[in-house]
């Protein structure tokens, strides 16, 4: 009974109750430790940051004021965007596919990436569009699901998306496999820190809210895949980490 | 900030104080897990209502989840 | 568990070792699968298990010359199953199911020279691995002329037709000379000579190639198939030549070891274990018609021989182990995986939880296997981890703690002796469940025995080993080694085999004995009321005897003497089943242990005769009727019958205990009991379906008492205006309870009680 989702587009209702759980989107990392990520990687006052996968913007804002990077959001999901448009004011909002984006190589000094690989089929091309925006030596915070018992994956759990309402766990990879796809794209990874306390914490705020992790599925999902979501969850045990990583001088593309 | 809120109808009132119950901010903790919800309670002396269908419900499962480690 | 324990582990339970047929079969085909298919009728099915593995079922099905035969298991019954017979009636009664599957293309080129099964079964293995293959054979020798016996011309078209589909160059021509196959091996070709062909065996020039690899002289040359070395011909072994051959050529064109882990292929032995008693002879089908086989109809029958080869010996006897739907091998593979990983997960846990830790697996195994010691020592570590679910086991080891403390635990020398040689130890359950029997018992030891006997009450810490609590474990007994050294260290007199076994094991320096052994030795002869005691009981045997047949001998014998005739059950003596208590079952997984419960009372229509207090009660909760030993040997003069009794309640057991501590203390010593605490003047009254509630809830009437107490002193509860009914929580250590009460003339009565275990801010202790 692992909670098994990280930003799910909800069904339209259930938005604005989901966004309260988390204080913005649905995802088990606090604001506190995207902050604490950024803060070791010592960006300069003004700095390029592309925040991939921006979502409602709660770290958009965070960076903006604590950091005052000069911060770019990019998200594919339309009505999010559209969102943050209505409450912020002058922000460089694109939308985009995170394997095709519309930003110059080597532009960006550093990549924030929160839950959206797991979600993409493509994880690799998004990081390889990651390793071509970023400068080298730029920086990555990655934070994602991953999946901590990988030998309880069967073939029922592997990769079928399903439109929109993908459970994050048909893509989540192991820590192995994050990590070598990551040096494959020439990032060095400089550290892992594993979190799961926090997805767990709110699996519990989203049993207190729907009853059962089942009944949070079944807001989303068809009863039969709901069933299916909560039954990988229990075989896959995910879990929740932040990986920082450096692309590397010479790697790279452009 | 509050999440979760736990307002039952309820005829229960406060019985030291004769008060109405009315909705308060309260933490509950467990295995060093803290949640913050609002729950039906006494105003004056602070005494909670905590439902039999929550606590044998949806608190029961996060106990379980939360002991699942 | 570190791997090199789990792979220990993995070896001993046998479950997934192959059948003998199997194992005997050269090419390894699935038997058991096959008959089990050809068992129902679905000669489809059963043709597309022969097609995993054998090549050109529709030849070598019907040829075979199944050597599996000589070895299933069914002989030490009767007769082999026909497997051979049964393949034939497959090909017969079905078409072919599958299409070869053809890897992608690979680099590398093989020649096979001669057509014979072994040659036909190179070319089609290399063919499908995505080798290029060229087939050789002069003119009018495909098959090499097995066409004619069983087998129709027309399955050797079909063959010939597949091996082209998959690309095979095959032509008839003429075997090469010498130097043309030194020219092909030059170029780095693998080449196979089939022995079937005279040509072939002329360019072998006489020698046999090694036997586990099938290379003749040279590298990259391999030879196989023709007669066997004792003369005959073999099909089976002509096509598992092929195979081992394609296996070397597709190793040596890969340029990998050839020899590297083979040790699989060809004929194996098997370490399979698989219980044959009470198999009913049957011997084999015979064709109506001897020439045409077997028919549909008969080969059905003839594949229902078949015992589907399986230990499970285990899993057959342990409503646990089949609950969870595998066998120990994967359990303890899982069981590893859920503790290697950062966090547990429920499932696991609860299966761990779950056992019974009685040791029945150990003895039923062939290879004792122990799924107790596996799920103990997982506990243990979850305990030293801090990842045991703190509600798995709290319930136990609270009662537990009440057990030990001021409210049971008691160490008392006979009244007027100084020492004492014996002390009778009745242990928790038998006080809990029917304190009248201890009192009995210890007047009549008093007067039986020559020694004097003192009494002390107590708990073994069995339920804290159980949970896997190996530390308060230690503290139990060295609380009860406190007790027992002031009365000049007697022998303890157990009337529970748990604590008889707990101290055994654990405290072998504590001297122990059964109240069973002493009474049959010392001729206890108690006089039953005629006429009340029943002719005839089936004995359940504690778990906990398992590994003391006197105890159990003794038992018997003082059910022998009461005049009851003593039946047995399946699973008895040495073998018995938990009744669902043992390992704290119960506490952790009460379903699960209810049906272990059920399922052991429904294997006898018998009362049963349980010489447990806690195996009594928890066959009574089930509606079994079920007497004690003691109900036996000390009858009540009249009243209702012993076997009806119900079950005691969690409740009821704590007010039993300390009740029987009180009284005794007060009838034998004169003394009074320590002060009552306040909680326990607080009157309550509940009806019956409340108590009930209460009981599945695991909510002991003190808890309701405490809560009571604590609201009414200090006024903090909620209030119904309307019903006048009040509710209130309390907190005392670590689950807060909910009560709903009202007022009473003498008292308060319960309505309704919860719990749980999270806890209100300012409301931690
Ligand atoms: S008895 Fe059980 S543990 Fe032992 S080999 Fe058979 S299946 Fe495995
Ligand atoms: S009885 Fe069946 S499974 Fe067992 S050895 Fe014989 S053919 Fe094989
Ligand atoms: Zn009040």
């Amino acid at each position: 009974m692992h909670a098994t989702l990280t930003n799910i587009p909800p069904a339209p209702g259930k938005r604005a109750a989901l966004r309260s759980l988390t204080g913005g989107p649905l995802r088990p990392g606090t604001i506190e430790l995207t902050a604490a990520a950024i803060r070791r990687l010592g960006l300069q006052r003004g700095a390029k940051l592309l925040d991939m996968g921006c979502g409602y913007g709660a770290s958009i804002n965070m960076l903006q004021s604590e950091f005052d990077l000069n911060v770019f959001g990019l998200d594919i999901d339309l009505g999010k965007l559209g969102d943050l448009r209505k409450e912020g004011s002058g922000l460089a909002l694109v939308q985009a596919d995170a394997g095709r984006t519309p930003f110059l190589s080597r532009s960006m000094d550093a990549v924030l990436c929160e839950c959206v690989l797991s979600l993409l089929g493509c994880a690799d091309d998004a990081l390889r569009e990651i390793a071509r925006v970023l400068r080298p030596g730029g920086f990555l915070v990655l934070s994602d699901i991953y999946v901590r018992s990988p030998e309880g994956r069967g073939a029922e759990d592997r990769n079928q998306p399903s439109g929109p309402l993908t459970c994050c766990l048909d893509y989540a990879m192991d820590r192995p496999g994050v990590e070598s796809l990551l040096s494959r794209r020439g990032f060095e990874v400089l550290s892992f820190e594993d979190h799961t306390q926090l997805l767990t914490r709110l699996a519990a705020k989203l049993v207190f809210t729907f009853g059962s992790l089942e009944a949070y599925w079944e807001t989303l999902l068809p009863p039969a895949r709901a069933a299916k979501a909560c039954a990988a969850g229990e075989r896959l045990k995910p879990g929740y980490g932040v990986f920082l990583a450096r692309k590397g001088e010479r790697h790279g593309h452009g | 900030m509050s999440d979760l809120s736990f307002l039952p109808e309820t005829n229960w009132r406060c019985g030291k104080c004769g008060e109405k119950l009315t909705p308060r901010i309260t933490n509950v903790e467990y295995l060093g897990n803290t949640f913050t919800m609002e729950l039906l309670a006494c105003e004056k002396c602070g005494l909670v209502l905590i439902p039999e269908d929550l606590a044998r419900g949806r608190m029961f499962e996060v106990e379980q989840l939360l002991e699942d480690k | 568990m570190d791997q090199q324990s789990l792979r220990e582990l993995e070896y001993r339970c046998i479950q997934e070792q192959p059948p003998w047929c199997s194992a005997a079969c050269p090419l390894h085909v699935d038997v058991r699968a096959f008959t089990a298919q050809a068992a129902a009728g679905k000669w489809d099915a059963a043709r597309k298990i022969l097609e995993r593995t054998m090549p050109f079922p529709g030849i070598l099905g019907r040829i075979c010359d199944h050597p599996c035969e000589n070895v299933c298991k069914r002989l030490e019954v009767d007769e082999a199953v026909a497997v051979g017979a049964l393949e034939r009636c497959c090909i017969e009664n079905s078409t072919p199911q599958s299409r070869p599957l053809v890897l992608p293309g690979k680099k590398g080129e093989a020649a096979v020279f001669g057509a014979g099964l072994a040659g036909l079964t190179v070319a089609l293995d290399l063919a499908r691995k995505g080798f290029r293959v060229s087939l050789r054979y002069p003119g009018e020798t495909f098959g090499a002329g097995l066409t004619g016996l069983a087998v129709p011309k027309e399955e050797f078209d079909q063959a010939a037709a597949l091996l082209k589909r998959i690309k095979v160059d095959l032509r008839e021509a003429e075997i090469p000379d010498q130097a043309a196959l030194d020219r092909l091996l030059e170029n780095g070709l693998a080449v196979f000579l089939d022995l079937d062909e005279p040509a072939a065996r002329v360019l072998a020039e006489g020698e046999t190639p090694d036997a586990a690899t099938l290379v003749l002289r040279r590298s990259g040359l391999f030879a196989g198939g023709g007669p066997d070395p004792e003369g005959g011909y073999s099909p089976i072994r002509q096509a598992a030549d092929g195979r081992r051959a394609s296996g070397g050529m597709d190793r040596f064109l890969q340029k990998v070891s050839l020899t590297a882990q083979r040790e699989t292929e060809g004929p194996q032995e098997t370490r399979l274990y698989t219980n044959i008693e009470g198999v009913a002879p049957a011997p084999r089908i015979i064709p109506a018609d001897p020439g045409a086989g077997l028919s549909g109809e008969e080969g059905r029958a003839e594949a229902g021989r078949c015992l589907r080869c399986e230990c499970m010996e285990c899993v057959k006897a342990c409503v646990y182990l089949e609950n969870y739907k595998g066998y120990p091998k994967l359990y303890a593979r899982q069981i590893y995986n859920n503790e290697s990983i950062v966090k547990g997960h429920h499932k696991s846990n609860k299966m761990i939880d779950s056992c019974a830790l009685c040791g029945q697996c150990e003895v039923v195994c062939p290879n004792d296997f122990s799924m107790a010691n596996l799920c103990l020592s997982v506990r243990e570590s979850m305990v030293r981890r801090g990842k045991m679910p703190p509600s798995a086991h709290d319930f136990a080891l609270e009662d537990l703690r009440f057990n030990m403390g001021p409210h049971f635990a008691l160490a008392q020398n006979a009244p007027g002796a100084e020492q004492c040689a014996y002390a009778f130890f009745p242990g928790c359950q038998l006080a809990g469940s029917a304190p009248n029997h201890v009192e009995r018992v210890y007047d009549w030891l008093r007067e039986a025995m020559d020694d004097s006997v003192g009494l002390i009450l107590g708990c073994c810490g069995a339920p804290a080993l159980w949970a896997g609590e190996r530390e308060l474990f230690g503290r139990t007994l060295d609380a009860l080694r406190e007790m027992i050294r002031p009365l000049g260290a007697p022998t303890l007199v157990t009337a529970c085999s748990t604590c008889y076994d707990t101290l055994r094991r654990h405290a072998p320096d504590v001297n122990t004995t059964s109240l069973w052994e002493i009474m049959d030795r010392t001729g206890a002869t108690p006089s039953p009321a005629p006429g009340r005691v029943p002719a005839a009981l089936a004995v359940h045997d504690p778990c906990t005897t398992r590994e003391h047949p006197k105890l159990r001998a003794a038992a018997r014998s003082l059910a022998g003497k009461c005049g009851v005739e003593v039946q047995e059950l399946p699973y008895n003596n040495e073998l018995t089943s938990c009744c669902g208590y043992g390992g704290l079952m119960s506490c952790a997984n009460p379903g699960l242990a209810r049906e272990v419960a059920e399922r052991r009372a429904q294997q006898h229509s018998g009362d049963y005769l349980a010489y447990c207090a806690m195996c009594r009660d928890v066959f009574a909760s089930t509606g079994k009727r079920v007497w004690h030993l003691l109900d036996l040997l000390f009858p009540e003069a009249a009243g209702e019958n012993p076997a009806a009794r119900s079950s005691t309640g969690f409740s009821e057991r704590r007010e039993n205990r300390s009740r029987l501590r009180r009284n005794m203390l007060k009838a034998l010593w004169g003394e009074e009991a320590g002060l009552m605490e306040p909680h326990e003047a607080v009157n309550i009254a509940m009806d019956a379906d409340v108590a009930s509630r209460m009981e599945d809830r695991r909510i002991l009437k003190e808890d309701l008492q405490r809560v009571i107490l604590h609201a009414q002193e200090t006024g903090l509860r909620l209030q119904d205006p309307t019903s006048g009914r009040y509710l209130a929580y309390h907190r005392p250590v670590r689950v807060t309870y909910w009560v709903e009460y009202a007022p009473e003339e003498d008292g308060y009565r319960v309505f309704n009680a919860y719990s749980h275990r999270m806890a209100l801010e300012g409301d931690r202790q």
